[in-house]
Formats: C-alpha cells, sequence, structure tokens
C-alpha cells in the first residue's frame, strides 16, 4: 500500500444528517434515540477530522456489497474541493465528507488561531427533514435551556419536535404554523 | 365467458395512491376493468397515476387538499361515468360519509356498507358489540371518560383501579397508534387521558378516549373477514402481527406460528361471530391480542383492504381485491373463498410481508422523504414485491412512508425465513434512508427465528446503535480506501457527476451516482490478496 501524501484525503462527516461525525476507533457520537440529538448542533462545531483504522474485511459481519455512489456537490463543495459519497451497506444509507488532508489542516489551524471557535456564537437550526411545520412554542426574545422545545415539524403523519441545542436567546424564528419547509431550510437561530 | 369472468365493474376508481392503487389496478386489469386513478400536484408523475388508463388531478400535495377531498373524489367518479371506487386503505377507506357519498351518486363503493363502517369506526362501540356477542374483550370501560372537574377526574380514577394498571388510554376513534397513552403509575393517568384526548381531537376531530387494560407481552393476531350481502361471513385464515413500533405494524405473517387447529376454529368463529353482529358484506380484518398462556381478547375490527392483506393471498391462494369486487358487485362469496375458509384451520402454505419504509430505524423510525436514488427490487422464487415507488423519483413527506411491501410465500416458515433474507440481501436502496436494516437483522433473531413473538419485542430488543456505528466505520474505510487509492475500489469510483442537484439540494436524478463495487469485484479482490499475502 503506497500512500502518495498529495492524493491523502480525510473524512469531515459521516452520517445520514451528514453533520454527525464518529470516531472511527470509538463509538458514535449518537447515542441512540434516547440521548439529546447531536445531529442538531451546527456541522462546525461537531466536525473532527477522522483517520481510519483498517478492520479485517469481516470484522463488520456485513454480508451485503456495499455500494458507493458519488453525490452532486452541494454547497461550496466544489470550491473547498471537498467530495461527498454516499455508501449503503446492509441497508444503512451513509452519506460520507472527503476533504483533501492538507485542506483539512489548514482549516484547522485556522480554527484553532481564531480562538476555539465552535461555542457561543448565533447556532443555526435547519430543518432535517421536508415538511410542515405543525406548532411553534418559542418566540424570539425567549430564553430557552438546551433541550426546550422549539418547534415541530411534521412529515409522514409524525411529528418531529425540534429542540434547542444551547442555552441561551432565540434571535428568530423564520417559520410560523403550517408553513412548508424544504430540506436545510433554517427555521431558527439561537445564541 | 362465463358469468364469473364477466367483469363485475366497467370503469373503476382508485381513492389512494402508491403501492395500494397499483394493487388494485392490477386486479383491474386481470379482469378487464378500465382504471382511474386520482393524484395531488406532488404525484403527477407517481408510478400509480401512470398504471391508470385514466388519471385526474384533485389539488394541491396535502392530503386535506387532495386524497381526503371526498366530494372531489365524487365529481370526478360522476363526470368519467365511473361505476365503482374502491377506498384502498387509509385516506377516505373507513369515513361512513364519504361511503355514503359514493352511493348516492350511484356509484357502487367497494367496501362494507356506510352503517357498518360508521358502527366499527368507533371502537367503544365495537367493543360493546363484542360483549353483546361473548367475544372475550380486554378489562376496560365501555363509555367514553371524560376530564373535565375534580369529580370526573376521582371516577376515572376509580375506573382505572377496576381495569388494573398497566393501562392503554385509547381514542374511541383511533387507529395507527395515534391517540393513545400508555399509563403505568396511577399518578400519570390524567395527564395521559389529557393528553390523549388532545391528541385524538387533532388526528380525529373527536376527543373521546376510553381506558383498556395493556396486556404486556401478548402478541397481534388478526382474522380476514369476506361477506357477501346475502349475510355469510366466513374466515379465510389469520395473521400474527406482532412485530410493531409505535402501535403501527412492520412485519405480519401468515399464518401465525404456534397456533393449532383448534385455536386457529377457536380465533376464527370469534371473528365471524363479531363479523355477522355488524353485518359484514365485503372485507374486513378483526384484530385480538394473544396472550402467553393461550388467551383471546378482541381489539376492533377494520373494515377495509388492509396493508397486510397480501400473506392472506398467499397463504390462501386467493385474490381479494378480485373477491372484494365481485362481493361488491352483489355476488355471493365465490366456490374458492368457500375452499380457503373451509381449509383456514389448516394452513399448508406460509406467508410473511416486510414493509419497506422511508424511515430510519436508527432514529426511532423517523420519516426520512427525499430522492430515493437507488432502487432495485428482489426477484425469484417465493418473492413478490407489491411497491408504489421507481429509483429516481423523490419521496413526499406528505403522505405514509410505505414504499414496498416485500412478499415472501413458501412450504413452511423455515423456507419463508430463508427466501426473505435472500430476497433482503437482492433489495438495493439509496439516497433515503429505509427499514431494510431492521427486517435483516429481525430474520436473524433467535426469537423471531422461534416463532416467539410479542408487540413489545421492537422496543424490547431493536438496539440499532452499534449496528449502524459498525456500517459507519465499514463505510469510512471503503470512502477512504477510495478516496486515497489504497484500494482497487478508487479506480471505479468517479469524479462527482455533473447532474443538476434536486430542488431541495439532494443529489441529482440517478445519473448523479456510479455504482462502484459488484459482488464479483469484491470476490476477485480478496482471492488475488490471499494468493499475496
Amino acid at each position: 500500500m503506497s500512500r502518495n501524501d498529495d492524493r491523502r484525503w480525510r473524512l469531515t462527516s459521516i452520517g445520514a444528517d451528514e453533520d454527525r461525525v464518529i470516531d472511527l476507533d470509538g463509538s458514535p457520537a449518537d447515542a441512540g434515540a434516547a440521548s439529546p440529538d447531536p445531529a442538531l448542533a451546527p456541522a462546525d462545531a461537531q466536525a473532527a477530522s477522522l483517520d481510519a483504522t483498517p478492520h479485517p474485511d469481516d470484522a463488520t459481519g456485513a454480508r451485503h456489497t456495499p455500494e458507493v455512489r458519488s453525490l452532486a456537490p452541494i454547497g461550496d463543495d466544489l470550491a473547498a474541493g471537498r467530495r461527498r459519497l454516499e455508501v449503503t451497506i446492509d441497508g444503512w444509507v451513509i452519506t460520507i465528507t472527503a476533504e483533501p488532508a492538507a485542506r483539512a489542516e489548514l482549516r484547522e489551524r485556522a480554527l484553532r488561531a481564531g480562538g476555539g471557535a465552535g461555542h457561543g456564537g448565533p447556532q443555526s437550526i435547519k430543518a432535517r427533514i421536508p415538511g410542515r411545520v405543525a406548532r411553534v412554542w418559542a418566540a424570539a426574545g425567549d430564553v430557552v435551556a438546551a433541550g426546550d422545545r422549539l418547534l415541530s415539524v411534521e412529515a409522514m403523519k409524525m411529528e418531529n419536535e425540534i429542540r434547542s441545542p444551547v442555552a441561551g436567546t432565540v434571535l428568530a424564528i423564520h417559520v410560523a404554523v403550517d408553513d412548508r419547509v424544504e430540506l436545510g431550510a433554517e427555521l431558527a437561530v439561537v445564541e | 365467458m362465463s358469468p364469473s369472468t364477466r367483469p363485475p365493474f366497467r370503469r373503476l376508481l382508485v381513492a389512494n395512491r402508491g403501492e395500494i392503487a397499483i394493487r388494485i389496478f392490477r386486479a383491474c386489469r386481470d379482469l378487464g376493468i378500465e382504471t382511474v386513478a386520482v393524484h395531488s400536484d406532488v404525484d403527477a408523475q407517481a408510478p400509480h397515476v401512470r398504471a391508470a388508463d385514466l388519471a385526474v388531478g384533485i389539488g394541491p400535495a396535502p392530503a386535506p387538499q387532495s386524497y381526503l377531498r371526498g366530494d372531489r373524489i365524487v365529481e370526478v367518479a360522476r363526470d368519467l361515468g365511473v361505476d365503482a371506487i374502491h377506498p384502498g386503505y387509509g385516506f377516505l377507506s373507513e369515513q361512513a360519509a364519504f361511503a355514503s357519498a359514493v352511493e348516492a351518486a350511484g356509484v357502487t363503493f367497494v367496501g362494507p356498507a356506510p352503517e357498518t363502517l360508521a358502527g366499527l369506526g368507533d371502537k367503544l362501540a365495537a367493543r360493546r358489540t363484542a360483549r353483546s356477542v361473548n367475544v372475550p374483550i380486554l378489562p376496560g370501560t365501555f363509555e367514553p371518560i371524560e376530564l373535565t372537574d375534580t369529580d370526573s377526574q376521582d371516577r376515572i380514577a376509580a375506573n382505572a383501579r377496576e381495569v388494573g394498571f398497566p393501562i392503554l388510554v385509547k381514542a374511541s376513534a383511533g387507529g395507527g397508534g395515534r391517540g393513545m397513552r400508555r399509563v403505568d403509575d396511577p399518578a400519570d393517568l390524567a395527564d395521559a387521558v389529557q393528553g390523549a384526548a388532545a391528541e385524538a381531537l387533532q388526528a380525529f376531530g373527536s376527543a373521546q378516549v376510553y381506558l383498556e387494560r395493556y396486556a404486556e407481552g401478548a402478541r397481534h393476531v388478526e382474522v380476514q373477514l369476506l361477506g357477501d350481502i346475502s349475510g355469510n361471513v366466513v374466515a379465510i385464515g389469520e395473521r400474527d402481527c406482532s412485530v410493531q413500533r409505535r402501535h403501527q405494524k412492520l412485519v405480519e405473517e401468515a399464518p401465525a406460528p404456534g397456533m393449532t387447529p383448534e385455536d386457529r376454529r377457536r380465533l376464527h368463529a370469534m371473528a365471524v361471530r363479531i363479523a355477522q353482529a355488524v353485518g359484514l358484506r365485503n372485507a374486513a380484518t378483526a384484530e385480538f391480542l394473544l396472550s402467553r398462556d393461550g388467551e383471546l381478547w378482541f381489539l376492533e375490527v377494520n373494515a377495509r383492504l388492509q396493508v397486510e392483506h397480501g400473506v392472506t393471498e398467499l397463504a390462501t391462494g386467493l385474490d381479494l381485491v378480485r373477491e372484494q369486487l365481485f362481493l361488491a358487485a352483489g355476488h355471493d362469496l365465490s366456490p374458492a373463498v368457500l375452499a380457503a375458509a373451509a381449509r383456514a384451520a389448516e394452513p399448508t402454505r406460509s406467508a410473511i410481508e416486510l414493509r419497506i419504509s422511508a424511515e430510519d430505524p436508527a432514529r426511532a423510525f423517523a420519516p426520512t422523504p427525499g430522492r430515493l436514488t437507488r432502487w432495485q427490487e428482489p426477484s425469484g422464487p417465493g418473492v413478490r414485491v407489491d411497491s408504489g415507488v421507481e429509483e429516481g423519483m423523490v419521496i413526499p413527506g406528505d403522505y405514509d412512508p410505505l414504499l414496498a411491501k416485500l412478499l415472501v410465500d413458501g412450504a413452511d416458515r423455515d423456507q419463508v425465513l430463508a427466501r426473505a433474507r435472500r430476497a433482503l440481501g437482492e433489495l438495493r436502496t439509496g439516497g433515503v434512508q429505509t427499514t431494510l436494516p431492521f427486517h435483516r437483522w429481525l430474520l436473524d433473531q433467535p426469537s423471531f427465528i422461534d416463532g416467539d413473538l410479542r408487540t413489545d419485542m421492537v422496543d424490547r430488543e431493536w438496539r440499532p446503535t452499534e449496528l449502524r456505528a459498525a456500517a459507519e466505520r465499514q463505510a469510512a474505510e471503503i470512502v477512504l480506501a477510495a478516496v486515497n487509492g489504497t484500494d482497487a475500489v478508487a479506480a471505479s469510483v468517479t469524479a462527482p457527476s455533473t447532474a443538476p442537484p434536486g430542488p431541495d439540494g439532494s443529489p441529482g436524478d440517478r445519473s448523479g451516482w456510479v455504482v462502484t463495487s459488484d459482488p464479483w469485484v469484491a470476490a476477485g479482490r480478496r482471492a488475488a490478496t490471499e494468493r499475496w499475502s
């Protein structure tokens, strides 16, 4: 196995939400449905790069031949040199973003120089599924605790409560009851 | 042409969408009946629209403005000279007012009479009916309870003590797990009653709730019934539908494993008694709970074709939609149905249905609408797929997440499970997370393989975090190897396609992805590694 440094890539996010990160050698950041949902936190606050530790082929017990697809770029993927791929394994649909290692290091250095960004600052809360706004509990100016309900989006006969990822003040609620929202639309901002 | 093969109707409209609309159109095509689809704006290009001879748009995406617009659908039926409407399941299928409006327009409603629907739609009324024909029901109340003042609170608490905990608070107009609350601690009762009533009001327009004992560890079994206008009712077999989440079914099988012919006769006879008491004509299903020591309790009757009717079709050899159409046209129960009823206690074939839905089983089965960039259905001996989707289409968030039903049959349950595992391995998906990983896990569970079924199995045993994490680790390795050029896969992962992204920023159409790793490549790679290491 030859590893040419010019071609080295790192994985910046893994998971259905694209902003959930796991450590390849550890356990997933998401401990299941019962725990607070880290997917609600913005991508930048969570991003950590990963280096793969090879596993033997059969360690995962997968019998379903994995399929890999390149996804069309979204946002500033092209400009940032990022690639998005989707892997399907045993029916799990997993989206992975890869970034050239050199660029990832530059970005991290910039982040460190900026004085530990990732905490504080306004947090944007985006729609994880398209749907209809069923309820809105919070209003701009409200002081909320982490985990407080902000609003709920209904899709496919189910209502999905969206809670504040942090304690702070609601800066804005961009939607009203019965609004239809698209995937990725900004719903609220909390600081 | 013999009388029995003359088409019962000339032109039939299906007031539904997705896989069930296509399922009904198929039966119509077999019989030479012309078909009419209705659709919302977002479904204009949907597979069910193309499966029909005629299609009419009836309104915007939200169901209340399209698929629930009974008035508009009746109007379309009149304009097009339709002589029968099949409601499918969900939407308008159990609304007595719709059935009445259809009949008033001189069109045949394929389903039970409006009065039967009205009687059975009310679960409390169904409980009273069961009691009147000596069919056992769970301890509970027979009248709606209302939380108005402290007096009523005391009364409800007294009712609850009589019923015994744990208790389910249920909406009398309910369905699909809505307006339902489990209560273990008497202190939580008032809150649960209030919550269930509010949810029921929002979902069904009625705040009526009642109390029923929760049967811990029980199985869900149900009986397929058919009736004709002369008042004959038969049971043609039962299904086990214990594998559920949020009181919604994930897997159904026929026959119910582990029941003796005597058990079946007793169960089927109870179901027929209730159906006769409500004057059932056409198709319905009576649902029961079966305790771990063999006790049966009646739950409710669903007066329509069920999602899971296909497993009974595979186990009996009948086409239930075809039978429904002849029954709706006034025919007697067919010789095929009577023969199936005679054999119902001693079934000779087995079948299972796995519901493939746009839901994330790692996130509490949350809905996952979006573009289905990859969809390839399994086939082969014993495999039937009733599907309403195709590769490249966007799964709208406005409707039920069911994509397809994977149905498998065989000589016995072991053969069925083996075939089902094979079929799941052949099903290829992408772009949208589905319930596929759950089903793969389920078919390897010892309790499931042994037929040790219970309705709380998913809550007790489904722990997806580790499974998902293992898949993510493997995915990460594959991608890293691919992008870093350290693996043969790298050669076949192409640069991102230039296909335009979907309107929601999702991956573009099907040309936007490239399959890179087929089994032959993988096997070849493994062999080469072994040879040189």
